[in-house]
């Protein structure tokens, strides 16, 4: 498996999140708005405005900075 | 009938973008109140649930409750809510909860039934979830998270009358509802256990309150507040012995307590969505995607972005344009009928003055552009509810970020185009203060609709139509060079560099319906109507009574209060070429900007019979107008956004800067614009 962070998944590449490294408020909130060790994230969008669309359990898309990707750890989810 | 006092409240909980606002209208139609929180300016809705819907079993008081994505007390909003639940206990609390998104949103349910309140679930957008393929036992998810389900399609009132039913059962105590446990595991249990432990030896009234259970997840969560709470019941317990304690059951756990509640409550979430929620193997792709790949792509995006703006703003003027003069004639109808039966009546001087002129010159003039008003707020609730918004700030992240702002503010400056009230309001989103401040500062730069109005005004009596519009357009784009400038500025001397993380949901694209958009546009145009008649009326009437006295002055004469109290300020302004009339207009448009036009009917409106826009062409040039303005464009806040700065920012300080430094600037660049503009030969 590999680990990395969300940032550097492509395009419509898969990962289940380790763990989240961003500070205290901030981990929290993400882990509420399902960004939780164990969830799939998917990245929809990667435009280069600086923000990702990540699609998170398989419904909701989320807008966040490709600094908070960075801090998401991620393993790749490989497709057969 | 029930008793007065006995009527039960119902509360409306649920995550951002459900269709927990068209449920409420539904529910209470035009009963709704709309206020403040105490001590807090998170927006407060309330009403009695409509009589069609309560079929005689009584009214109920219905509480909207912000919009969260859980009651951790991230954001004031969160806080709010869960305070609320908490503190008021509402006889039932109806949790909105988006069927097509169901495990998300199920994490605000679980922590609902945590606390311990009364829930019943409202299922939405039902439709949604069966075009997506998705099929979802209703009475199973009832079954395991312990409280009654309602499926529901709010925009077309399916299922309505069922919530209602249930939840007024449920109010009664009539339905059965049973206690759910998230199971924590045995290390993370053990803890929760002792620490309950401890909080019911030391802190009995607040185990008794809230359960000493869900006070010791609290703590483990960080919860600032309830840590707080139990540091007020018991000395022997302080903040750093309870920070002490959850960085030893940290370390014994090996990660963050409250990421790991988090995920264990999604585990609890899973296994309960595994069993219901059936999803037709071939998930469609949803059509947001593929509109998204185009608008937040920034090559397209932002041109589209401008292109819809522009759009807009054509759409306001151009639809209101016939709508404005169909006002106009209404009131020159209700203007030569009231002349006619003051007239008729022999009524004293001083009446027919009074209606005449400050009611008609000064209120009439305001209201011409109702129209306009309504459009604007209509176009801004267009953006907001088919979930433009959200896509607007995601374009616009890189470019705000530039000028010191941040993705989000610029929603703040969007809404500015309808109120700085909201738009002040707006930037509550903003968790990091710096964030929050500038856009406080800079968001009253964009021309609101009043001021607005002002222009459209003045444009229309100066400048031939072909180029009125482009003088109006300029003035925007000169806000936006002052927003960027002031931006850039303000975060180099009054801010830290550091910026709040952008997270953003991006609500799937939704047709807004018509009534949703009426409800909404009506929300925000209301007050302007409002103030209309009463506060705009009221200050007309000051000012015609300034303008009449002492008695024997000549109407409207320098020799007039009025007079007097402009030309006591007028050496400031004579600079940039203003007389001692525009002087007091814009003393009086800090009480509301639409009063400078209030108050060039008073001062010129009652000099002759001919139309006011005539007479003040002959008064001024069109640089002189184009000064004023500039200035009307920057200067002051008005009264009501000053007030609102002053609250969301905590202190007088804030409010007096944005004041002063918003006067000093519209003073420069209008000077500037006006040595510019001599020397060119206007």
């Amino acid at each position: 498996m590999e680990k990395m962070s969300l940032r550097a998944l492509n395009e419509k590449e898969s990962g289940r999140i380790l763990d989240i490294s961003s500070g205290r408020a901030l981990g929290k909130h993400l882990a509420e708005m399902g960004f939780d060790p164990g969830s799939i994230a998917t990245v929809i969008n990667k435009g280069s405005s600086g923000l990702m669309v990540i699609e998170i359990k398989g419904c909701c898309r989320v807008a966040i900075s490709t600094e908070i990707a960075e801090k998401i750890t991620v393993e790749k989810i490989l497709k057969e | 009938m029930e008793k007065k006092g006995k009527m039960p409240t119902i509360a409306l909980c649920g995550n951002p973008n459900t269709g927990k606002s068209t449920i409420f209208n539904a529910l209470t139609g035009s009963s709704q109140k709309i206020g403040n929180w105490p001590g807090a300016t998170v927006e407060k809705k309330w009403g009695k649930l409509l009589a069609k819907h309560s079929k005689g079993k009584g009214a109920a008081k219905i509480v909207d409750l912000p919009g969260t994505y859980s009651l951790s007390a991230y954001t004031k909003e969160e806080l709010i809510a869960r305070n609320f639940v908490v503190e008021d206990k509402p006889d039932v609390v109806i949790d909105v909860v988006d069927a097509s998104n169901l495990e998300r949103n199920l994490y605000l349910s679980v922590q609902l039934k945590e606390l311990g309140a009364n829930v019943v679930i409202a299922l939405n957008m039902m439709d949604i979830a069966r075009r997506r393929g998705y099929e979802i036992d209703v009475n199973g998810l009832s079954g395991l998270i312990g409280c009654p389900v309602v499926p529901l399609v709010a925009d077309r009132e399916e299922g309505l009358a069922e919530l209602i039913e249930v939840s007024l059962l449920a109010s009664e105590g009539k339905l059965a509802s049973r206690e759910i446990s998230v199971n924590y595991g045995k290390d993370l249990g053990e803890e929760i256990g002792s620490l309950a432990e401890h909080v019911s030896r030391h802190a009995a009234p607040l185990a008794q309150k809230y359960g000493a259970h869900w006070v010791a997840v609290k703590i483990l969560e960080n919860d600032a507040e309830i840590m707080a709470k139990v540091n007020s019941q018991d000395r022997d317990i302080c903040d750093e012995k309870l920070i002490e304690f959850v960085k030893e059951a940290e370390e014994r756990l090996g990660e963050p307590v409250d990421i790991r509640i988090a995920s264990l409550r999604y585990g609890f979430i899973n296994g309960i969505v595994k069993s219901v929620l059936k999803k037709s193997p071939e998930e469609r792709i949803i059509r947001s995607d593929s509109i998204d790949r185009l608008l937040i792509n920034p090559l397209i995006g932002i041109p589209v972005f401008l292109l819809i703006m522009y759009a807009m703003f054509q759409g306001v003027f151009l639809l209101g344009a016939p709508l404005v003069e169909l006002v106009e004639a209404f009131i020159g109808i209700v203007s030569v009928v009231a002349k006619g039966a003051l007239e008729a009546t022999n009524a004293p001087a001083w009446l027919s003055e009074l209606v005449l002129v400050a009611l008609i010159e000064g209120v009439g003039n305001v209201l011409i552009f109702l129209p306009n008003i309504l459009l604007l707020f209509l176009g801004i609730a267009i953006l907001e509810d088919t979930g433009y918004m959200a896509r607007a700030a995601f374009v616009m992240n890189r470019i705000m970020q530039k000028i010191g702002l941040h993705g989000k503010s610029f929603i703040s400056l969007v809404l500015g185009f309808g109120c700085s009230v909201p738009a002040v309001m707006a930037a509550r989103t903003l968790k990091n203060e710096d964030d929050r401040l500038m856009t406080i500062l800079v968001s009253p730069l964009v021309p609101c609709a009043a001021r607005m109005e002002v222009f459209v005004f003045l444009a229309g009596a100066f400048f031939a139509p072909s180029v009125a519009g482009q003088a109006v357009f300029s003035l925007m784009l000169l806000s936006f060079v002052l927003i960027a400038v002031m931006g850039i500025l303000f975060r180099k001397f009054l801010a830290s560099g550091e910026r709040q993380p952008f997270v953003m949901e991006l609500p799937p694209y939704n047709m807004p319906t018509l009534k949703g958009l009426f409800f909404h546009m009506w929300g925000r145009a209301k007050m302007f109507v409002q103030k209309a008649g009463t506060f705009i009326f009221l200050v007309a009437l000051i000012m015609w009574f300034l303008a009449g006295n002492p008695s024997g002055v000549e109407y409207g004469s320098a020799e007039s209060y009025i007079g007097i109290a402009g030309r006591a300020i007028a050496p400031l302004f004579a600079p940039l070429g203003f007389g001692w009339e525009e002087s007091v207009a814009l003393l009086f448009g800090f009480l509301a900007k639409e009063v400078v036009i209030s108050a060039f009917g008073i001062l010129y409106g009652a000099v002759d019979e001919g139309l006011l826009t005539d007479t003040l062409a002959v008064v001024w040039t069109p640089l002189q107008a184009y000064v004023f303005m500039v200035f009307t464009l920057v200067y002051m806040p008005c009264f009501a956004t000053v007030a609102v700065i002053r609250q969301e920012t905590g202190s007088w300080k804030w409010a007096a800067f944005s004041a002063a430094y918003s006067c000093v600037l519209a003073w420069v660049v209008s000077l500037a614009v006006l040595t510019a503009g001599t020397l060119l030969g206007y």
